[in-house]
């Protein structure tokens, strides 16, 4: 049975390996975006005033001459230590236009035209850069790690104890072929990272194929039926639309007070432009690090009309479980030490297949130093 | 050349006794023949009452040398014909008596009576066993045939045919225990070169023992044309005790150092006195320890066999052979290096005993043969074989040392092997003259063979890949493997590989003027070889010539050349996944082949250049074969067998072989000695008879085995630095005392004198980054002896 599961996970990883290498390194880049990013590009960052933010509309209007006449998709308060962003819509692939500005004063602080290297690699860990061909691709290469970390966990599991102790941790001494240091490193370090890469795994799964979403939900729900995401569809309203400006204003200001509570960090993201009927969606979050707290509120996009509110406390499991994916994900739900889990769980996870792949590559130039003829020539069945 | 010299040095001092005799002494000259004139060859001639004796050559001639003057009885024997004595007296310092002795044709007894003097010895044969199709004089074949007799492996103390290696030059013991062993013959792998009564390509699972064993022939260089496939190194062929009508009562007794005890009882003879019906039945068994503990092996054989003599010269035999065979714990492991012999204590065995069982080393031999006098001097021969074998059980390697060799790291595995040969071969030989003076010596046959095997691997579920499984230290080690912890196993997949082949071949041996003979010979074999692991078979029909040129300066001189091609398709797993080419070759050898003092001492010498294309070479890490593109083997032997005087017996000989990759699609290769070969190979022992006096039926013997340049690494599979890594070439002395009476025998042999601590099979694994080179190796036994005793009645 051994034998077979080890066939398997093989097979798996030798298909899979390239890309879960690249997902996973950059995954673990990924983790410490946000951190990484503050430090690099200053610009994000600025002294709280203790004032109110501007409404969008004062955003808007100052950022507008940087993005020429490209439609506003999203206006983001990231927190009150952190400049705002206008982001202007762009077609996949096209780099983006997106203006930092004072939240306060609304003063532009930096304008971004070109992808950033955080985008290179979301972009490579989403898709490899190839589309949604390449979205396929590392949907399936999650797939088979999922599988890869069920078999693995299978082979890594010892016989006896004496065998278990040298399954747990590294028992190097001095002169150990590098081979079996490779082995280690494959067996030990896989089987803690498996721990936390599952989590890993499953989240990225359920973005990538709906019936793992749908399974998780009907998992954590305790069978209820699925109900999709909020998408109101509201219908056109009589009148004059009023101008974006406005709605984002009203839209903004019913958010907060309908809050009615501290909040770290709003954002505001538009319809594209040709929607006749469209719904401003305003996500606002409590918390600065994790994103599964968040209230979500929809308004008209025509009038700022309240559409619908969602709170996570009123959600059901299986809904709160589809808005922790992301935190879980990179691992704030847990705060820092999340953070670093997931770091280093995926840099093994990056490490795994090419420790792998030189176990498989190495195992076929095994040393035996002597045995009988006949046993040797026998083992020849074994060497497929 | 040294050991020339002391060679004759010693022929010398140890005959010095017998010299006054010999100034008396005179020959008998003559000629046996039938009843109308005829010359009878092979006919036997023995002075009553001593062990000397000869036998006619092709014309019915004999001389017997060196025989006191007197009155003497000559026994004379041949098969088909009466046996008779003859009375003749030699005086001295007058012309040799020339005598002619008439037999009369045994028309009432269709077999011979044959007198059989319990004092003869023989060590000194004239021509091979019908199993080697050959047809020839010894002295007329163009090729380096040792013909070992039962006496001389009975006087080395030998009990199987792993130990045979030092009776002969050429053939070197690559490894082997009490079941399982393989010898290199010529530089050239000869695992498959076994033959058992003209029997083989097949792997034996159990080695045969010394007391089933009437005679060996090692038959060095390519034996395509006898026998068909076999390495072009040589072979050897076990000549089994047969029913041939001799009446045989004997039984053996023997006990040695590690626990050996054996015992054998062989029954033969005429169902009723002139019987058409004999029979012989050889039984027996052995039981040996070994130096390291837990080893065990034992082997049971069983030799039935029956003849119906139809016809003088005419018969149908059925025998079967079964040997039954259990080894434990074979193959231990020692290690050498930094200069340092044997790091683990000699009895240290990494097999844990709880836990292995052991070997199953089974063979099941049939053959029913059929040979028919088609009229003077041509016979029809035919023999179907089935062979079936079975190697099954469980056993322990070590897979990987620890650095200091403080801990071994184990792999337990299980082994299902079953062989199979099915084997029919049939041929005509006989002779015709063309004119007066050219003698044709013609044969003709086919020859049909498969050879099977099946085999499954098991291991332990989920090793660790590098074998660090099993630990165990060699400081006081600790046996504590359970048998759950060898229970969750996988058998890999079977393996089925074989070949197959159909030949068909002729040979003229053409002798003219009883000077020159001309053998011309070609073998057309259509082989197919195939495995279960390949995608295709492969099917090839080839031509493979033979060109002989004997000039026989006298009887008893001869010298000759021969050029002979080899065929033999393989099978193998080969690392590239490409089904395993034919192994190709050619032989060129000259020889130089001669007897002395009345035919009783035989010097034979040879030069010879063996070349093999498509060589497949094991990885021995990965299992997996390559093909190497050519490895030449190129040599001289020579070997000194016989009885230069009826109190001396000597076996010396020496090999010097050097065998190479000579091409390579890996040029870094060439250049590369082969696996398995010892550059310089001596043997040598004397054994000296007192046939007179207090001390008559007593002898005593010294022996000496010399190997250097042993080369312990296979072709392409070690560090370059490796390349002419040899291990530690060794001397060894042994020395025998036996006693004989025309029933009674016992005999002591002590080997390893000097208790020198030796390699007696050795392979050299490189250094890694980590580990510097080190031989695995097994040690070779201090001082041991074995006893034996038998009884005739």
């Amino acid at each position: 049975m051994k034998k077979l599961i080890g066939k398997i996970h093989l097979v798996l990883g030798l298909a899979s390996g390239l890309v879960v290498f690249v997902v996973a390194i950059t995954g673990a880049i990924w983790t410490f975006e946000q951190e990484i990013s503050d430090w690099v590009y200053p610009y994000r960052r600025l002294a709280a005033s203790g004032q109110p933010f501007l409404p969008p509309s004062e955003l808007m209007r100052m950022a507008q001459p940087h993005l020429g006449n490209r439609a506003i998709q999203a206006i983001d308060y990231p927190g009150p230590d952190r400049a705002a962003t206008v982001r202007a819509r762009s077609a996949d692939h096209q780099p983006p236009h997106e203006v930092y500005l004072n939240p306060y004063t609304a003063q532009v602080r930096h304008v971004k035209t070109s992808h950033g290297f955080f985008d290179l690699v979301l972009d490579l860990h989403v898709n490899l850069m190839l589309g949604q061909a390449g979205r396929q691709v590392v949907d399936f290469a999650t797939l088979f790690c999922l599988v890869l970390l069920a078999t693995g966990l299978v082979l890594w599991w010892p016989k006896n104890r004496p065998a278990a102790k040298q399954r747990l941790w590294f028992r190097w001494k001095n002169g150990l072929k590098w081979k079996r240091k490779n082995y280690d490193l494959h067996n030990i370090l896989g089987f803690y990272a498996s721990w936390v890469a599952v989590f890993v795994v499953i989240t990225g799964l359920a973005w990538g194929f709906g019936w793992v979403n749908r399974g998780l939900y009907w998992l954590a729900s305790g069978g209820a039926a699925y109900v999709d995401y909020a998408d109101p569809k509201p219908a056109p309203e009589p009148g004059q639309p009023l101008p974006l400006a406005t709605v984002a204003d009203r839209a903004y200001q019913q958010t907060v007070d309908r809050y009615a509570r501290p909040f770290a960090n709003i954002s505001l993201y538009f319809p594209p432009d040709t929607a006749k009927t469209g719904v401003i969606s305003c996500y606002i979050n409590p918390s600065a690090v994790t994103y599964y707290k968040s209230s979500s509120y929809y308004y008209h996009r025509h009038s700022g009309t309240p559409l619908l509110e969602e709170h996570f406390q009123q959600l059901n499991n299986g809904q709160k479980l589809r808005s922790l994916y992301y935190d879980i994900h990179i691992g704030k739900l847990l705060g820092l030490p999340g953070q670093l889990l997931v770091f280093f769980a995926s840099l093994v996870v990056a490490s795994l297949p090419i420790t792998g792949f030189y176990v498989w590559y190495g195992r076929r130039y095994k040393a035996i130093a002597r045995s009988s003829s006949k046993t040797r020539t026998a083992r020849v069945a074994m060497v497929k | 050349m040294r050991t020339f010299t002391t060679l004759r040095l010693l022929v010398i001092l140890l005959a010095w006794p017998a010299r006054p005799v010999l100034a008396q002494t005179s020959q008998i000259k003559g000629k046996v023949t039938d009843q109308a004139g005829q010359g009878l060859p092979y006919a036997n001639l023995v002075i009553k009452g001593t062990t000397k004796g000869t036998a006619t050559d092709q014309t019915g001639r004999f001389v017997l040398r060196q025989v006191p003057a007197g009155a003497h009885q000559l026994v004379v024997t041949c098969v088909g014909y009466r046996s008779l004595e003859y009375s003749v007296t030699v005086a001295t310092g007058q012309t040799p008596a020339e005598v002619t002795i008439a037999l009369a044709e045994d028309s009432n007894t269709l077999n011979e009576v044959v007198v059989r003097d319990l004092k003869l010895e023989e060590y000194v044969v004239e021509a091979p066993s019908a199993s080697l199709r050959i047809n020839t004089p010894l002295m007329e074949t163009p090729q380096n045939i040792a013909v070992v007799t039962t006496q001389t492996i009975k006087d080395f103390g030998l009990v199987g045919t792993a130990e045979m290696a030092r009776l002969t030059s050429g053939v070197v013991k690559r490894y082997g225990g009490a079941n399982d062993f393989a010898f290199t013959i010529r530089g050239t792998d000869a695992t498959n070169n076994n033959f058992r009564n003209g029997v083989g390509n097949y792997w034996w699972n159990q080695q045969a023992d010394a007391f089933m064993i009437e005679r060996v022939e090692f038959v060095k260089g390519p034996t395509g044309f006898m026998i068909g496939n076999a390495e072009p190194g040589g072979l050897l062929n076990e000549v089994t005790k047969q029913p041939d009508g001799t009446r045989v009562r004997e039984a053996q007794v023997g006990h040695g150092t590690f626990g050996l005890w054996r015992g054998g009882v062989d029954v033969g003879g005429q169902a009723r006195p002139n019987s058409r019906w004999s029979y012989r039945l050889v039984t027996g068994g052995q039981r040996q320890l070994g130096l390291a503990d837990f080893y065990t092996a034992h082997r049971t054989y069983w030799l039935p066999s029956v003849r119906y003599t139809y016809r003088p010269g005419s018969h149908v035999q059925v025998e079967w052979i079964r040997m039954d065979g259990r080894s434990r714990a074979e193959g231990a492991n020692n290690f050498s290096y930094n200069g340092q012999d044997f790091l683990l204590p000699l009895r240290f065995n990494a097999v844990d005993p709880n836990v292995v069982r052991g070997i199953e080393t089974d063979d099941n031999y049939l053959r029913l043969s059929h040979q028919h006098q088609l009229g003077r001097g041509w016979q029809l021969k035919t023999q179907l074989a089935d062979v079936r074998g079975l190697y099954r059980g469980d056993g322990m390697f070590v897979s990987t040392p620890s650095v200091q060799f403080d801990t071994l790291y184990r792999s337990y595995y299980y082994i299902n092997w079953r062989n199979r040969l099915a084997a029919a071969q049939t041929f005509v030989d006989g002779t015709f003259y063309t004119g007066r003076s050219f003698k044709h010596s013609v044969l003709v046959g086919l020859d049909y063979g498969r050879s099977q095997v099946k085999s499954q691997f098991g291991d332990l579920n989920d090793p660790d890949p590098w074998g660090d499984q099993l630990p165990i230290l060699t400081r006081n080690p600790v046996y504590n493997l359970t048998p759950e912890q060898v229970q969750d196993t996988t058998m890999y997949p079977e393996d089925d590989w074989g070949t197959r082949w159909l030949a068909l071949y002729a040979q003229d041996h053409l002798k003219i003027a009883d000077r020159l003979v001309v053998t011309v010979a070609g073998r057309l074999s259509h082989t197919k070889a195939w495995a279960s692991f390949d995608s295709a078979s492969v099917y090839n029909t080839r031509f493979t010539p033979r060109f002989g040129l004997t000039y026989l300066f006298n009887r008893n001189l001869s010298a000759y050349g021969l050029y002979d091609q080899t065929f033999l398709p393989q099978t193998g797993r080969k690392e590239d996944r490409t089904a395993a080419r034919p192994l190709t070759g050619s032989n060129l050898e000259f020889g130089v082949k001669s007897q002395w003092l009345g035919q009783q001492l035989s010097i034979n010498a040879t030069w010879f250049r063996t070349v093999k294309n498509n060589v497949l070479v094991q990885n021995p890490q990965t299992t997996l074969y390559v093909e190497r593109g050519q490895i030449t083997s190129q040599g001289f032997e020579l070997d000194v067998m016989g009885s230069p005087t009826p109190n001396l017996v000597v076996n010396a000989n020496y090999a010097y072989t050097d065998a190479r990759i000579t091409q390579d699609a890996d040029s870094a290769l060439v250049g590369f000695p082969n696996f398995g070969l010892a550059r310089h190979v001596a043997n040598a022992m004397v054994r000296y008879r007192f046939l007179a006096g207090a001390l008559e039926g007593f002898s005593v013997g010294l022996g000496a085995q010399t190997l250097s340049g042993r080369s312990v690494v296979w072709p392409g599979w070690s560090a370059p630095e490796d390349r002419d890594r040899t291990a530690p070439g060794y001397t060894i002395l042994d020395a025998n005392v036996a006693y004989k009476t025309p029933r009674f025998a016992a005999r002591l042999n002590v080997y390893n004198l000097t208790n020198r601590l030796y390699h007696d099979s050795s392979w050299w694994n490189s250094a890694t980054d980590t580990q510097p080179g080190f031989f695995a190796a097994s040690p070779g036994w201090p001082i041991n002896l074995r006893l034996a005793v038998e009884y005739r009645f």
